[in-house]
């Protein structure tokens, strides 16, 4: 059977949108990762929006003096691998799309020696230790994809 | 029928006299000239009897045809094919475009200024996906156990929520001497803290965060 030119092309075009409307199909969740160094040596906060931090932290019980943010990155999460974060202590910690019900991402962050099972909000952040560096502790802080870094 | 010269001017305005189709002037000409003449009043007397004759046969046919989706009979004759659906939305279009290009631009300007007004109100009325929830909160915490830690979640004043590792007080457990009875709060006393944190920890002993 001989198939023209335009209907070849037609199916072409058909398919590329079926295929591009699936792919567009695929749900992303995006987070704000921060890795963040609390220390005792130096009284240093850096960034100063990381005094606010600092409060909290010292709120819990856990008096570090210095918080200095290393990296930050928007991570865009899938269900079908994992983001990954590489530390400065040479680990590498993830983060990854497990679901998303009634409209509520559920995500599992993978850190240190630490899983925490999530669940994302338009509102508040979640702290993960992330093993130790240099004198002090790495911190995993996970913000709302829509948040600005600080 | 014998004929005037007179006749002979008048005889092929017969028809069109009584068809209608005379100018005023020659329409009163031709009535002068059939008041004078006899024979062309038969004649015209005769034009109109066929005429007449014509008529009704003509309309005893128009009985008998058939004019149900004469319309569509005729269209599909004088169409001899369809052209493919392609051809045919092209040639929509290019007819649009020539026959209504003003109200297809002024459609398309509306439409578009719609869009910009609507959809920054839609986009900033839908969460981003993923963010149904209000806060974001912590289900599950697991440690591996080679790291010989405790997992806590701490509430901070700010309701986040901090995820820790906190030493088991049994590894602390072996700078005790076997033979003394140590209760919990001597272990605690004792116990060389792995940082000053973790001591605050004990001490506070912390509510955690939502679980």
């Amino acid at each position: 059977m001989r198939i023209s030119r335009s209907r070849a092309t037609g199916w072409a075009a058909l398919f590329a949108v079926v295929s591009s409307s699936a792919l567009a199909d695929e749900p992303k969740v995006e987070v704000l990762a921060d890795v963040i160094l609390a220390s005792n040596e130096g009284t240093a906060v850096d960034p100063p929006s990381l005094v606010a931090m600092k409060t909290e932290f010292a709120s819990a019980g856990l008096a570090f003096s210095s918080y200095q943010r290393l990296s930050s990155e928007r991570l865009s999460l899938t269900k079908q691998k994992p983001s990954e974060l590489k530390l400065p202590n040479g680990k590498v910690a993830t983060v990854k799309l497990e679901d998303i019900k009634n409209g509520t991402a559920q995500v599992k962050v993978n850190a240190g020696n630490t899983e925490v099972g999530l669940k994302l909000g338009r509102e508040g952040q979640v702290f993960v230790q992330a093993g130790a560096f240099r004198s002090g502790q790495l911190v995993l802080m996970l913000s709302p994809g829509s948040a600005r870094k600080p | 029928m014998t004929s005037s010269p007179a006749c002979n001017t008048y005889m092929p305005l017969l028809s069109p006299y009584i068809d209608g189709e005379l100018v005023p002037g020659e329409r009163i000409s031709v009535e002068r000239h059939l008041a004078a003449c006899k024979d062309c009043t038969m004649r015209v007397a005769d034009l109109r009897a066929e005429s007449g004759l014509l008529r009704v046969g003509m309309e005893l046919a128009a009985d008998q045809a058939d004019f149900k989706d004469f319309a569509q009979k005729v269209m599909a004759r004088i169409t001899p094919d369809r052209p493919p659906l392609f051809e045919r939305w092209k040639l929509a279009l290019s007819e649009t475009f020539l026959y209504q290009r003003g109200t297809v631009v002024t459609a398309f300007a509306g439409a578009a200024v719609m869009l910009l007004v609507a959809l920054p109100l839609i986009l900033r009325e839908r969460p981003p996906v993923g963010y149904a929830g209000e806060r974001m909160l912590v289900q599950s915490v697991t440690v591996d156990d080679e790291a010989h830690v405790a997992p806590v979640v701490l509430e901070t004043s700010a309701g986040n929520a901090i995820v820790w590792g906190v030493h088991h007080l049994d590894e602390a457990k072996p700078a005790v001497a076997p033979e003394d009875e140590a209760t919990d709060e001597e272990l605690e006393q004792e116990a060389a803290p792995a940082s000053p944190d973790d001591t605050k920890l004990k001490q506070d002993k912390p509510k955690g965060g939502e679980l």
